[in-house]
Order: structure tokens, then sequence, then C-alpha cells
């Protein structure tokens, strides 16, 4: 028999951050990494020192103390200093925020609640609104802003074998962006049709809509896939109808 | 017919770049013909001499800046018997500290690398910021307050970071590390290191003195011999460069066949040299060229992959860069492989008190590039599945002394050479190395090791 217990509201937990909750006795540290949301048993098995406030990298954490790192996948210690595995529970976060730890028979706790059978969430869900809020920003034409959401190494490329077509570094991409804005008459809009995410990706199918000053329409149906990484875009690769582009922006 | 002909080739051999460029063969440097005596090899008071005289006084390559991106990061650094702690400040500077707690001497860090806020010594947990000043003493009411009032926090010492990477000097007393590195102006950065990430660090204990090993690993008129399978992609006779401080390059031609050796169809291309050429993008099977053609081809489709990637920092490297081996010797323990798509970084690292024995350490650094048709080269030997993206820091990979390092077939040739080399070196009937020019950088970084130890540096 598992139950689910309810610690803390997502948003009480920024992201980088980890927070130790007593149930029954025992110290559970729970995290909020880029990666997703970890429990552990909040105890070094290097010289026994609480993990809570130690720094996060990804899916691994390292003690405060001295440094051990430990994978909160598995608790599995990396490096020689720590030799002993720390006990990991499994974490989800229910619609309305509420991280919820998976406590195993041995750990009684009032704060136990009943299973619930919500979606879990966490990094996809953070991912979709990501991107959601990139493709808003993006339908503005602000090009500074959307590009502020990329991160510094951000790769785009385009499909196909346009003019146009192949892999953008973001000061590239800045330049081509910018081409191909003053040739329109207003913003590209791109409206998301639908989303899937999994791991550091998200995979959207959109529609865009634009005037070119040339008085053709730009109409175009796309599948993104968006990587996601610290909260910013790291990669976009652009599937499109690379014919209809080819007409309506690469011929005079 | 083949338009490479062996008589086309001869040592020095001169890539005639102009004067000025970073290919431009620098000029020759009169080293003397004197043969050293064996004994640096192998004597303890020889080691002990470089302990007090050499590394000391030398920038010591510590790390690169791309381990440590935020605040707090932090990576130990280890060299012989000493050990230094490299830390990200708040201002993101990096500091670097003596790994020893001014209480008893315990090793503060006993990690390869981590983030944190504070250090913890785990015998009687003293702490420490991130800027080295004590934090707190436990139980301090307990010490005299004359003896602790000076607030013993970690020892700091110089450190500056050129181009991404990160060089210490232990006595302070090293010339500005811009003026002591002896390579000409601009190569250092023209590769771009700062923007590559170690995709692999491997670090295997050889049974050799540390000078036996870099002298190894400075000269390619080996490769026929040692690593005979080379000879269908490498030419080994190099363009050799001696720069000053005791700093060195050789360009070795990658891509093509050596000289010396014979094929008799010219359309039979080597293994080695059709791994380059697919790693280069070319489509192998469909290869119209002779062998004379694969290193110029190689070029070719790297440019051209380069342009269409709109990867803006091939613009700053010659067509020789993309296909050659810049290999470059940095005074005294430091050789770095550079290629358009990573670098090899290889410390020779003295062990802490057997002068017959060196840490072979390696790290891998890689400019991630988001294309399913540019990759790791294939002859780097990366081991499959690894993140190559920069996102994943890679542990350091060590063998037990006496186990075979998993480092690739060319380097293991490397490994099982040298203790027949060390123990040669000690032989009563061994009077000392005989140089060849080919073996010019060995020279040119003995001499400067003996200006160290004499004093005269």
């Amino acid at each position: 028999m598992l139950r689910w217990a309810s610690v803390a509201s997502l948003s009480d937990l920024p992201l980088g951050t980890n927070r130790a909750f007593k149930l029954n006795g025992r110290s559970i540290l729970v995290c909020n990494s880029i990666t997703g949301v970890y429990a552990v048993e909040n105890k070094c098995t290097h010289q026994l020192a609480a993990l809570e406030g130690g720094k996060l990298r990804g899916h691994f954490l390292f003690c405060p103390k001295h440094g051990a790192q430990f994978d909160l996948r598995t608790g599995a210690p990396v490096g020689p200093l720590a030799k002993g595995v720390i006990q990991t529970f499994k974490t989800r976060v229910d619609k309305h925020g509420k991280i919820e730890i998976e406590l195993p028979d041995a750990i009684g706790t009032d704060a136990a609640s009943s299973v619930r059978e919500d979606e879990p969430m966490s990094r996809e869900r953070a991912n979709k609104s990501i991107v959601a809020r990139f493709l808003e920003e993006f339908s503005t034409g602000a090009v500074d802003t959307t590009m502020a959401m990329m991160t510094e190494d951000a790769t785009w490329w385009v499909a196909g074998t346009m003019p146009i077509s192949g892999t953008y570094d973001k000061p590239a991409f800045t330049r081509l962006l910018s081409g191909v804005l003053e040739t329109c008459t207003g913003p590209i809009r791109i409206t998301p049709k639908s989303y899937v995410a999994e791991g550091g990706h998200v995979a959207v199918e959109a529609e865009s809509y634009t005037q070119t000053r040339s008085g053709r329409t730009y109409n175009n149906l796309y599948h993104f896939l968006f990587t996601i990484r610290d909260g910013k875009i790291a990669g976009v690769k652009e599937y499109l109808d690379t014919m209809h582009a080819n007409t309506i922006l690469c011929t005079p | 017919m083949s338009s490479v002909k062996a008589t086309e080739f001869h040592f020095p051999l001169d890539l005639g770049a102009p004067d000025g460029s970073l290919e431009a063969r620098a000029p020759p440097v009169d080293n003397g013909l004197d043969v050293p005596d064996p004994s640096r090899y192998y004597s303890p008071e020889f080691m002990q001499r470089e302990w007090a005289r050499l590394w000391p006084h030398v920038w010591l390559l510590a790390g690169v800046a791309s381990d440590l991106p935020e605040s707090g990061d932090f990576t130990l650094f280890e060299h012989g018997h000493e050990e230094i702690l490299l830390v990200r400040q708040l201002n993101d500077a990096i500091k670097a500290f003596f790994n020893a707690c001014p209480h008893r001497g315990n090793r503060v860090c006993q990690v390869d690398r981590g983030s944190t806020s504070s250090f913890t010594c785990a015998f009687h947990s003293w702490e420490f910021g991130c800027d080295g000043k004590l934090k707190k003493i436990v139980d301090e009411e307990t010490f005299n307050p004359r003896l602790i009032a000076h607030r013993p926090g970690l020892t700091e010492i110089r450190c500056e970071v050129l181009a991404g990477v990160i060089f210490v000097n232990m006595d302070g007393l090293a010339p500005p590390l811009k003026e002591w590195l002896g390579l000409p102006d601009g190569y250092f950065e023209s590769y771009e290191l700062d923007k590559m990430s170690v995709v692999r660090h491997t670090r295997s204990e050889w049974q050799s003195n540390w000078k036996t090993g870099v002298d190894t690993f400075y000269e390619s008129y080996h490769l026929p011999h040692i690593h005979p399978q080379t000879q269908g992609s490498i030419e080994e006779f190099s363009q050799v460069d001696l720069y000053k401080n005791g700093f060195s390059r050789m360009i070795m031609w990658f891509g093509i066949k050596s000289h010396r050796h014979i094929v008799e169809n010219e359309r039979d291309l080597d293994i080695g040299v059709k791994i380059m050429l697919k790693d280069a993008g070319v489509d192998v099977d469909a290869y119209q060229g002779t062998i004379a053609d694969t290193r110029n081809d190689i070029q070719k489709a790297k440019r051209e992959r380069a342009n269409r990637l709109g990867l803006t920092h091939y613009e700053k490297l010659t067509d020789g860069q993309l296909s050659d081996g810049w290999i470059t010797g940095l005074f005294p323990n430091v050789q770095i492989g550079m290629h358009a798509e990573g670098v090899f970084i290889m410390r020779f690292v003295p062990h802490a008190t057997d002068p017959n024995r060196f840490y072979y350490d390696n790290m891998l650094l890689y400019r991630h590039v988001e294309d399913p048709n540019y990759s790791v080269p294939a002859w780097m030997a990366m081991p499959e599945g690894v993140d190559t993206t920069g996102q994943t820091r890679p542990p350091i990979e060590r063998w037990d002394a006496g186990v075979e390092p998993g480092i690739g077939p060319v380097l293991l040739q490397d490994f099982e050479l040298v203790p027949n080399v060390q123990r040669g070196l000690k032989s009563r009937g061994f009077k000392g190395p005989l140089w060849s020019e080919q073996e010019a950088r060995l020279r040119h970084f003995h001499r400067e090791v003996d200006r160290y130890i004499s004093g005269e540096k």
C-alpha cells in the first residue's frame, strides 16, 4: 500500500531550491530542479549532515557540507566521498501545483492524502508554458524580447533546401527574422494548435499568418520541435511547407 | 597521376604560410647540441629541484572556465602533492586556493567538482567562504585568541583566465600570464576554447617520468614505428615551430597518407582517411578522389558544411586548421591537440613522490553544433552514447595503476611504450638523448626546464 503525501506548493519552492519536510519523524528533502521535482532522504551518507540547502545541478545534488554528490533519480553517490545510497521517493505535482511524495508503508504520516490519478506535471507542463509564452512573444513581432527568451547558444533549424533553410545560431537567426519581418506589413502571428512534451522537448503543431509588403499572404503550417534548457529555448527545429515559404518569402 | 610524390616532402616541412599568419613557420632557434644527463628523468634530486625551482615559478594549466559556469561552482586541480581549489566568485571572477585547512592541514575539498556556498573541513568543521575567508571556527572560545587573531582562511594563489582556460602560479612571482605565454598573439584565442565544453576527461597513471611523457608526445618521428596504423592517414613530417619561453607547436597533416607509405592504387583509400572524410560529411562510397586529394577535400567539405550551418567561428580558421592537428606545447607540462571541432588538453602531471610515474590527464573539449551531420570526429575515440552537448560535465575516468586504461588504441601504444623508455634511460649504457631536428621541440623544452633548474629563470 502506497500513499501520496502532499507536502508543499510548487510556487513555495522556487526552481533551483530545496526544502526539508518532516514526515512522521523522517526528514525528506524536496528539490525543484530544472529537470524535475525530486524527493530524497535529507541525510548525507558521508558524515550524516543534512542535505538541505545543497546546490542543485540538473538531477544532481551537492551536499552543502563537504560536496558529496548524489544522483537525485536513484540516490546513488557520485565520486569517492560518499559510499552509501540515499533513499529516494517518487514525486508528482497535481493540477493545483501541489507537490506530492509517494510514501512507502514504513513511513506513516498524518499529512498523507489519498491517491489521486492526476496528470503528473512538472517539467513537461512548465516547458509547454515556456513555449506558449515564446510563441506569444514571437507573434508580437518584437525581435529583441523574443530572442531574449532563447539561450545564448541556441540554434534554429529550418527544414528543406530553400535559400533560408539550414541551421542558424542566435545572431544569425536574429538577422534572418529581422530581415523577413522587414518584408512584411506586420508581425508573423503563430497560433499553436497542439502540444506534446517529453523530457526537455516540446513538439508543437502551429499555423502562421502575415501579409507581405508585396501584397501576398503568408499562411504556413508547422511542426516545431523545441528544446528547453534552464527555462529558455535552446533549440528549435522548424518543419514547414517549404514550397509555400519559398514562394511567398524567398521569391521577389 | 597523384600530385603527392615522395620527393615533394622534405624536412623541415614548411607550409609556406605568410609571416604574421598563425600558420607561419617560426624562425629557427639555436638550442645547441648539448646532450643532457639522463638522470633528469629519474633522480629524486632532480625531482626535488623541480619542486623547488620549476613548478612554483610557472603558470600551470589548472582547468577550464566552462567547468565553472555559476558562482559557487568549484573544481579541484591536482598537481603532484599539491591540490588547488578553483572557485567561481559572486563577481564572476575565478579565485584559486591551496586545498589545505589552516587548522591542521586536512584537505578541505575532497571531491573533483561541485557547487557550494561555503567549504567545511571534514576534520573539525572549520568553515570557509567561496572567497577563502574564514567563516567559522567550531568552539572558538577554546583557542587562545592570539593564535587565531589573523582569522586564518584558505591561502589564495595567483589565478588568471585566458580564452576560457584557467592558469595558476604558486609562488605568485611569474610574469603576467599573457606575457609568459609564448604563443603568437591570438593563437590561443583562435580556437575559441571558451565556447567548448569538456565532454570526456580521463586520468591514467603511466610508468615513467612526466618529461618522458612530454617527450613522447612532442614529436611525430615515432608515428610510423609505434603507431604504424596511422601511416595511411597522417603525415609524420610536421612543421615544427619553436616559440619563446619553451613553447612550441607542430602542425601535423591529417587526412593524407605518409610520404613514406606506399600505396599501389591511388584510389585505394586508407580506412583512417575514410573515417576523416566521413567526419567531414563526405559520402565516402560516392567519393571520386585519389589519395592525393583527401586532405584538400576534407578541408573543402568542412568549409562548405560550416557555411551551410552558419558556423561563424570557422571563418577564423585557415583551411589547414580544418584538416590538420595544431599540436601546441604549453611549457612546461601541457600539450593541446587543436582541431576545428574540439581540442585535447593533455597534462603530464608529475607524481607526488615518484619520479618514475606520472598521470596522463586528457580532457576532450568539444564545441556542440546542433545538426545531425555534425558530431565529435570518430577518430577522437569518443565512447558511444556520451552526452556531447556540453550540458553534462562527465566525471573524471580513472584507472588503477597496472590496469589498461580505456583511452583508445593509439594512446595505449604510447602507454605501453613509456615504461620501456623509462627503464632504458637508467641504463649505464645510455648516455643521454640524441635529438633529431624532427625532435627540436624536445630540446627546446628541456633547455627551458634547465633555465628554471639552474636558477636562471
